[in-house]
């Protein structure tokens, strides 16, 4: 059986989409929690854009009137009553994850840069020992610099988006060309605003390739305890 | 070459990062392998480092066979490939 999410509200009748590879939808209602699978003869899935929309697509139609927790694409069980053991073990934990994203969406800031990076000065070769150490020192001195000034422009950023989350990840210079990745967990009804902030910081900011996507199933936030919560200057 | 920043590429890199990276782990099998690398790479490149020298780097992987298992390094995905 393939897994798509865990919802609450088990009593809703399932949307009309199919799963990936036309599979139909079925539930498996444990309690209070329902478990939103396909049994997929095309298991397992291979991940190509055809197949992530299409789990997507699922998720987006559940939350219609569901609250959902994504659950991450590939995950399959040998069959119901693994997932019903799976849920009744877990289940206060699942409860207050759904609980923590009700009647929230995510949206995802991106903001690309050439200029902003870490960049290694320029040195001679060193004649001695001490002046090693002291390039060494100047390079690391450079650095913290660099990383300062770029924190310092996220964090401008992404306050004005902030105000409206209820949890946030932000990741500063993830990769070279980015200066910040931000995925924001905002109430659904608030989401034009928070786009028409995002339009006003591209305005702002014209120098600064900016794209924000959303609103998405709370993938970043399905976790109580998430290892990638990385709040700036927090 | 199509612009690394426009909606539609940035989209398709934030489903793939979600969907591979994220949502709920839970004790079932998960089992991901990988197709269309090529198109999934034009997105997944602008995580790592500048378009001109992946390019390079990409095509020497295409040649050695290694372009699926450094996709799955940049995505940070545990990748079992079954093909």
């Amino acid at each position: 059986m393939y897994l798509y999410a865990i919802t609450d509200r088990p009593e809703t009748t399932l949307p009309g989409v199919t799963g990936i590879g036309g599979a139909e939808l079925a539930s498996l209602a444990v309690g209070d929690l329902d478990v939103v699978v396909s049994n997929s003869a095309s298991i397992p899935p291979t991940a190509t854009p055809e197949t992530l929309w299409q789990h997507e697509r699922v998720l987006e139609a559940l939350m219609k009137d569901r609250t959902v927790l994504p659950v991450r694409f590939g995950t399959r069980f040998s069959g119901e009553q693994a997932i019903r053991a799976e849920l009744m073990s877990r289940h206060e934990y699942y409860v207050e994850a759904l609980e923590r994203v009700k009647g929230c969406v995510e949206i995802s800031l991106r903001v690309f840069s050439r200029e902003v990076k870490i960049t290694q000065p320029t040195v001679e070769k060193p004649a001695t020992g001490r002046d090693y150490m002291a390039s060494l020192m100047a390079k690391a001195a450079s650095e913290r610099e660099e990383r300062r000034r770029a924190e310092a422009l996220a964090e401008s950023l992404i306050n004005p988006l902030v105000a409206f989350a209820t949890d946030y990840e932000i990741k500063v210079l993830p990769s070279p060309i980015q200066l910040l990745n931000a995925a924001l967990l905002v109430p659904a009804e608030r989401v034009n605003e928070v786009h028409q902030v995002a339009r006003d910081l591209a305005e702002q900011y014209p120098d600064l390739p900016m794209v924000c996507t959303g609103p998405w199933p709370p993938y970043s936030f399905s976790s109580i305890h998430s290892e990638m919560n990385e709040h700036t200057g927090s | 070459m199509s612009d690394l920043y426009d909606q539609e590429n940035v989209t398709l890199l934030d489903l793939v990062d979600r969907l591979l990276n994220k949502g709920v782990v839970i004790a079932g099998d998960l089992v991901i392998s990988v197709a269309d690398v090529d198109l999934l790479f034009v997105s997944l490149r602008a995580m790592v480092t500048s378009i001109e020298s992946v390019s390079e780097k990409f095509e020497e992987l295409r040649e050695t066979g290694q372009a699926v298992a450094t996709m799955a390094r940049v995505a940070d995905v545990s990748l079992r490939d079954n093909r």
